[in-house]
Order: C-alpha cells, then sequence, then structure tokens
C-alpha cells in the first residue's frame, strides 16, 4: 500500500474554533474513503485541506508527495493530480459543457486540441452526456452538471478526486445517476475520498470509514463493520439518527 | 441658429474631432489602466491591495478639474511640456480609470467564489482562472455600468475647455465670444454631445435588455 495522503498532528483554526484537532490519517492509493459525521463537525474543511483550499495552522500534511505546510511547495503542481468535485458543482459559467472540461487540460496540460476534444467526448460518453456537450451548465439539471464536474475533473487524468458532498445538493431522483458515475471512477482505481450523507454509497462502494465528530476521527473502519457494529456512542447515536 | 453652424463649422468641427479624439484616447487608456487596478484591488496580497486601492481613492475622490489643471500647470514645471489637449486628456483618463476599477472589481466581486475554486482546483493558477474563467464573467456583468461610464467620460471631456484643449466645448466659448450668439452656440454644443452620448446610451440598454 501507497500512501498519497498523509496527515500527521494536523491542527486548524478559524479564530477560536478548534476545526481540526491533532489529525492522523493515512489514504493509500485506490482506496475509496468515505468520511461521515454530523454537519458542523468539520468534514468539509478537512477534505479542503487535502488540495490545499483551506490551509492548516500546524502539523504536516503530505499530498502526493508534497508538504502542503511548506510556503515552497507549488500547489497548482498538486492540484494536477488532485480533482475536486463540489457540492454546487462550480462548472465554469462562461464555457459549455464540453469547454468547461477541456480548458483545464488545455491550459495547464497543454494537451493537444485534437487528444483534448477526444478525451472529453469520451469522457462525457462514460458519464451519459455525450449529446449536451455544446449547453451551457445553466441548461443543465443539477445531476447533470455533477456529472460533468466529475468529467472535467477526470480530464486531468488525476491520482485522487476529492468529492465534497457530491449529492447533497441534488433532487432525490438525480442522487442514483450521480453515484453511479461515482462507482465507475472507485473501478477504474483512482483513488477517491468522499464527504456524504450516503450511507449506502459508503458501504457498498467505499472500502473505508471514517466517522468525523467535532474535527476528529473518531472511527476508521471498514465500512461493513463500521454499519454493523460502532465502537463509539456518538457513531451509535448518529446511525441512529440517519437509519431508520 | 443654421447660420451661426454654416458660418463657423470649421470651428465646430475642430472641436467635435478634438472631443471624439481625446474621448477615444481616454477610454481605452481608462479600461486598461482601471481593469488593472480592478484586479489588484482582488489579488490575495494585501499589498498590492492597499496601493490599488490608494490610487483608485485618490482620483476618485478630487474633481477632475483639479486634475486636468495640475497636469497642465504642475506637470510642465517640473516634469515635461504637455499642451491642453494632453494634460486634459490624462487628467480624464485617470479620473475615470477609478471609476472604472470600481465598476470592474464589483464585476469581479459578484462572480462566486466556487468559480475561483473550481478553476483552482482543476489545476489552474490564480492569474489562469482570472483570465480564463473569472475576468470574462466579471465583464459580461459589468457593460452596463461600464457603458454609463463612458457616457460621463464624454460629458466629461468637456474639462479640456478650462485647459485649452480645443474641444467642442472650448471652440464653442471661442465661437460664443466671437458672435456674441452665446444661447444658439451652446445650444449646437449641446446636440453635438448628444449626437456622441445618445447612440451609446441607447445601446448600452439594448445590450443590458438581452
Amino acid at each position: 500500500m501507497t500512501p498519497i495522503i498523509e496527515f500527521q498532528h494536523v491542527d486548524k483554526y478559524y479564530g477560536k474554533l478548534h476545526a481540526l484537532k491533532d489529525i492522523n490519517l493515512t489514504i493509500n492509493e485506490g482506496e475509496v474513503v468515505s468520511i461521515i459525521g454530523p454537519s458542523g463537525s468539520g468534514k468539509s474543511t478537512l477534505i479542503r485541506t487535502m488540495n490545499g483550499l483551506e490551509s492548516i495552522n500546524s502539523g504536516r500534511l503530505i499530498v502526493n508527495g508534497y508538504d502542503l505546510a511548506d510556503n515552497k511547495t507549488n500547489i497548482n503542481k498538486i492540484r494536477k493530480n488532485v480533482g475536486m468535485v463540489f457540492q454546487h458543482f462550480n462548472l465554469y459559467e462562461n464555457y459549455t459543457v464540453l469547454g468547461n472540461i477541456k480548458l483545464a487540460p488545455r491550459v495547464v496540460l497543454h494537451r493537444s486540441e485534437e487528444e483534448n476534444e477526444a478525451i472529453a467526448m469520451d469522457l462525457l460518453k462514460k458519464v451519459g452526456l455525450e449529446n449536451k456537450a455544446h449547453m451551457y451548465p445553466r441548461n443543465l439539471s443539477g445531476g447533470q452538471q455533477q456529472r460533468v464536474a466529475i468529467a472535467r475533473s477526470l480530464a486531468m487524468k488525476p491520482k485522487v478526486i476529492l468529492f465534497d458532498e457530491p449529492t447533497s445538493a441534488l433532487d432525490p431522483e438525480m442522487i442514483q445517476d450521480v453515484l453511479d458515475v461515482m462507482k465507475l471512477v472507485a473501478e477504474e482505481g483512482i483513488t477517491m475520498v468522499v464527504v456524504t450523507h450516503e450511507m449506502g454509497f459508503a458501504r457498498e462502494v467505499g472500502n473505508r470509514l471514517i466517522f468525523f465528530e467535532q474535527g476528529r476521527v473518531l472511527e476508521d473502519r471498514k465500512p461493513d463493520e463500521f454499519f454493523d457494529n460502532p465502537e463509539t456512542d456518538r457513531a451509535k447515536e448518529f446511525l441512529s439518527k440517519i437509519i431508520h | 441658429m443654421w447660420e451661426l453652424f454654416i458660418n463657423n463649422w470649421q470651428t465646430f468641427l475642430i472641436g467635435f474631432a478634438n472631443t471624439v479624439f481625446s474621448s477615444i484616447l481616454a477610454l481605452i487608456g481608462s479600461l486598461v489602466i482601471g481593469s488593472g487596478f480592478a484586479i489588484l484591488e482582488t489579488v490575495p496580497n494585501k499589498f498590492w491591495r492597499i496601493v490599488a486601492k490608494i490610487y483608485i481613492e485618490i482620483f476618485r475622490n478630487i474633481p477632475l478639474l483639479v486634475i486636468a489643471m495640475i497636469f497642465y500647470l504642475v506637470v510642465p514645471q517640473f516634469l515635461f511640456k504637455v499642451n491642453g489637449f494632453t494634460a486634459g486628456t490624462i487628467g480624464l483618463t485617470l479620473y475615470t480609470s477609478a471609476f472604472i476599477a470600481e465598476t470592474v472589481r464589483s464585476g469581479i466581486n459578484a462572480v462566486g467564489d466556487g468559480q475561483m475554486e473550481g478553476a483552482r482546483s482543476n489545476g489552474m493558477t490564480y492569474w489562469q482562472a482570472m483570465r480564463y474563467v473569472i475576468l470574462p464573467q466579471a465583464f459580461r456583468i459589468v457593460i452596463p455600468p461600464l457603458g454609463n461610464q463612458f457616457v460621463n467620460l464624454i460629458k466629461n471631456s468637456s474639462v479640456l475647455a478650462f485647459v485649452a484643449g480645443f474641444d467642442l466645448m472650448y471652440q464653442g466659448d471661442i465661437v460664443a465670444s466671437n458672435t456674441f450668439e452665446t444661447i444658439p452656440t451652446y445650444i449646437i454644443i449641446g446636440i453635438f454631445y448628444l449626437i456622441l452620448t445618445m447612440p451609446l446610451s441607447y445601446y448600452m440598454q439594448h445590450l443590458e435588455n438581452k
């Protein structure tokens, strides 16, 4: 197992709020790690530190061999290999679906137009939206936008994709389409870190589960073990509230 | 009034041409400088933000006439010779650039944070994200207010009259003092300004409705 994301005694504060408390966590290549926990627990903060969208106050955070806490680290080098999918999609509103997918490979990787187009169309086929290639994001449903966002991440051929509550802003009937695409990503062996409320996904697709609460990792286990037999009282309480 | 115009058409036309020329120069200059300071005002580095803020506050809060006079009277004494047209146009450019900076900055701020986060997470640098994602959206948002700034700029170009810039207003003053037909002269001047500003206003409204 090769570690790709390593937290060593990481702390993060927002003013007086201690958002991340002494995080020690290693994520290995190819793992699909689900992070669950009550809202306000710091899950989003945790995942956003992994590509430097949030800074950390102390400790070491090594992603794909680069130390994020080191000022000399070029964050763009890390982000080339670490994609992110957001709750609110964040597609570029001034580009078509195809343009969204092609932009970063063109300006960051200098991929040739021909190759770029072929890869982008391939990805759109994979997420089932090749007929929407020339539409603008505002004309797509939330579920479609999120699938485009995943395709946009994949176009960079990343080693890791971070998913920050990818289905939380979607209408219920669209969630499954997005989860199906995420399953495809998992099958390709890309490392995935997923902050989610989708327990089904965490159980079936994920191979590791982190229960996060009040800025701490409370449990870090195989999903089946966690759901069948949570160790901490907080996890038991959490599960009893969400699973009926 | 028609006779007044026929008898002095060359004088008026020189003024009209200078007003148009000065306005175009100032428009281009202020758009470039103003956009530059707008971008500077939104960079992560606090030092540059303060620099931009100081520039904008200075030129936004000094009357245009004073700025033009400084360039016309003070600059030649210490730096280099400038004629009235140049001094007035520089003054107009710097004054307008401060307002354009504020306008463009509001556009940049109106583009959601998610756009920048999306672009940065996609591997783009800050400047790539600005260039390809943020600024195109920001400029689209501020087209209507920018149009207003341009209309104001044309009207404000009449400041050239105070620094001997041979613009419409200045040439009008000459006609008025030569013929003593003050009221018809300034009506003609007003019509000339309307010829410049009305189409621009309507065009901007058209863009806004689209």
